[in-house]
């Protein structure tokens, strides 16, 4: 193989591969972030193309030496058409030009893209292709193609029409027939420049937002140096961000490692996971604050978020510290109204005993009163005129009102203390009632009243407490007898099976017991109010009969000490009707 | 069958009130208007009944059952208490102090005497 073959081949080689490259990079072209290493590539190639054609020059003398053999002006042919073929093949813009900026050489791509003619080219300078702000940067790279050997530039060629395309040029020093040259390429960058101003708009876009957001926003790197931070983390900080950025957070915060925020932003940094945690950070002032802080780890290390929570953490101490404060206050009134409860308690029991050692005085005197006169009117202490007899009666009578009156006193203070007891024991319904109705009818017959008893055949035996039924029982026949000016008083008693006042589910047996009359009656309004004690001493209306207005309460706290109920149902004029249910064994009392 | 009876009794309408009752039926009656008395007179006579009123000054009724029971020649002697109920659980405490019944104040002249005659015959039968 000859030398000049071997070159040849050589050249041919590596423009091959240069035209492969260029074809590579220019296929990969858009893919924006190899930018840089595409225009290296472009850069390497525009040298293999330099190179071969240096060297196609350098080597005139072995072009001579074929040009003697009998194929060599086939061999040039050749060539001349590897070079053109190569150069029009090239996907980007091929030119060569001299010291002058006369154009020697370029492909169509050239005048494709400049939307000029050949003609048109070759009488135009390199600067004519570039708007007036760019060429003076041109005209300083081209200059040191020649000086240095080789320049590149990002600009844009301006086309006959106007239209502007960015683009990435190559030069390269050549020397041809002993003149200098320069030879290059350029590629349409238009897709890279248009992919990086996106991603600069989106930088811009990603860092206006921090920079306006207010979390504090903290970009430090795996040295622990602030990279970015934004104004409200400078707020945050409490101190301005040029004294942070390109620090390192230890550098910055003299102490910071025994933190909490740096305990947990170190195992966000070493450990690669994201954090978060409400924490109390003390600045060297002794200020202290209260950050809700958040970091991911991120390629440049961690991005940290925080919130400045310290208002909220005060509110939530202050109303923590208020809601105890209301506690305590709660406590000590409760401790008052407990107090207050006691004292009242207290003053209760002071009071039922006043009431029973005053029922007792009284009733001590009232003993002799009834005594004396008894036996007087017996004439056990010698005979008496008719009207001694009379009114000796009457101070009897009045003498046993009012021991009634005690009585009644007495029962509901103890009734009201508690202290009333009830005695269970088996006894006859019937032969209770026949008691009681025995007792008010010279009462019932003096007011010309008919006293009517309604009841079955027999009643099953009742456990209760004789004596409180018998007194309820009293009671109401001797209200209806006071309250009815003619007519009659029924006493109707009847068992019932389904007696469940309290809806237990557990209904039991009960004793029916119904007094009613047909006596003056009582308003709806009146009613409600029936069995309050002193009822009848609050209205006046009532008091022209006698009584303590203590009879009904009285009846109202039996029956439910007796697990029993009672109630009134009554119209004014059509006569008043009190039914009374008590259970046939006594239960718990209610 | 003796018809003596001893009457303690603070009050001395009723003191007399009792008397009264009670001599017109042929009892004989001695009064004591303290605890202290009566009982002195009760150890040294042995009446066939003893009226005892509860509410008494210094020593009250049930103290007064009390010491009466520890004498063995009184151990069988009937003890009425009277006593008007003036709280819960007099009638129980009187029993408890060794009384054997009682009588309800404001005693009722007509049925006093009867009340008396029954303790002394023995029976149990009482007034509620």
């Amino acid at each position: 193989m000859s030398r000049a073959q071997g070159l040849e081949i050589e050249l041919a080689n590596r423009l091959t591969a240069a035209l492969t490259q260029i074809n590579q990079l220019i296929a990969q072209g858009s893919t924006e972030d190899r930018g840089t290493d595409r225009e290296v590539g472009l850069h390497a190639a525009a040298g293999e193309i330099a190179f071969a054609l240096n060297r196609l020059v350098a080597d005139e003398a072995f072009v001579d030496d074929r040009s003697q053999r009998k194929n060599a002006a086939a061999i040039m042919a050749d060539e001349q058409r590897l070079a053109s073929g190569l150069i029009e093949a090239m996907p980007g813009i091929f030119y060569l030009y001299d010291e002058h900026g006369r154009f020697l050489r370029w492909n169509s791509n050239f005048e494709r893209v400049s939307g000029y003619s050949a003609q048109e080219i070759a009488a135009m300078h390199p600067l004519d292709f570039f708007a007036a702000g760019e060429k003076e940067l041109l005209e300083q790279r081209i200059g040191e193609v020649f000086t240095e050997g080789e320049a590149t530039v990002e600009a844009s060629l301006l086309s006959k029409q106007g239209n502007v395309t960015p683009y990435f040029f190559t030069g390269k020093r050549i020397e041809l027939d002993g003149s200098l040259r320069l030879v290059g390429l350029g590629v349409d960058i238009a897709e890279r420049k248009r992919a990086e101003d996106a991603l600069k708009k989106t930088e811009e876009r990603y860092r206006s937002t921090l920079d306006t957001i207010l979390e504090g926003c903290q970009l430090i790197d795996f040295d622990w140096r602030y990279l970015y931070l934004n104004p409200a983390a400078s707020l945050q900080n409490r101190r301005p961000n040029a004294e942070l950025l390109g620090r390192t957070m230890p550098e910055s915060w003299p102490g910071i490692e025994a933190s909490n925020v740096f305990a947990m932003l170190r195992r966000c940094m070493e450990q690669r996971v994201g954090v978060n945690a409400e924490t109390e950070f003390e600045f060297a002032d002794g200020h202290r604050g209260w950050f809700d802080v958040r970091a991911q780890p991120v390629p440049e290390g961690i991005f940290v978020l925080s919130v400045d929570i310290s208002e909220r953490r005060r509110a939530e101490q202050a109303l923590r510290e208020l809601n105890e404060s209301l506690e305590r206050k709660v406590e000590a009134r409760t401790r008052d109204l407990d107090a207050a409860k006691e004292r009242a308690e207290a003053a209760d029991r002071v009071k039922s005993a006043f009431l029973a050692t005053m029922s007792h005085e009284l009733r001590t005197p009232l003993n002799s009163i009834l005594g004396f006169t008894g036996i007087v009117l017996k004439g056990m202490a010698g005979p008496l005129t008719s009207e001694q007899q009379k009114q000796l009666g009457m101070v009897q009578g009045s003498a046993r009102h009012l021991l009634d009156l005690i009585n009644d006193v007495l029962d509901i203070s103890k009734i009201e203390a508690g202290q009333l007891e009830i005695r269970c024991l088996p006894f006859d319904l019937r032969a209770s009632i026949a008691r009681v109705t025995g007792s008010v009818l010279p009462l019932a017959e003096k007011k010309g009243l008919s006293l009517r008893v309604v009841e079955p055949q027999s009643l099953p035996p009742m456990s209760s407490d004789q004596r409180r039924v018998e007194q309820v029982l009293l009671n109401l026949l001797n209200n209806a007898i006071k309250f009815t000016e003619r007519g009659a008083v029924t006493l109707t008693a009847m068992l019932v099976d389904d007696f469940d006042p309290h809806g237990s589910g557990q209904p039991v047996r009960a004793a029916c017991v119904r007094v009613s009359d047909t006596g003056i009656g009582m308003r709806q309004e009146d009613l409600s109010s029936l069995f309050q004690p002193f009822r009848q001493i609050d209205s006046g209306l009532q008091r022209q009969h006698e009584g303590t207005g203590l009879g009904l309460a009285i009846c109202r706290r039996l029956t439910d000490l007796l697990g029993g109920t009672i109630v009134a149902e009554s119209a004014p004029g059509e006569g008043s009707s009190f039914t009374v249910l008590l259970p046939l064994e006594r239960r718990a009392s209610s | 069958m003796s018809r003596s009876v001893l009457l303690i009794e603070d009050n001395e309408q009723n003191r007399y009130l009792v008397t009264f009752l009670l001599e017109r039926s042929g009892f004989t009656v001695r009064a004591f208007a303290d605890g202290a008395g009566g009982i002195e007179d009760a150890r040294t006579r042995i009446p066939a009944l003893i009226l005892l009123d509860i509410q008494l000054p210094t020593m009250d009724g049930y103290a007064v059952a009390r010491a009466l029971r520890k004498h063995d020649a009184l151990r069988g002697t009937p003890i009425l208490a009277v006593t008007s109920y003036a709280m819960p659980g007099d009638r129980e405490r009187a029993l408890e102090a060794g009384c054997t019944s009682y009588i309800e104040k404001p005693i009722n002249p007509e049925t006093f005497v009867d009340e008396v005659e029954r303790a002394l015959s023995g029976s149990t039968q009482v007034s509620p």
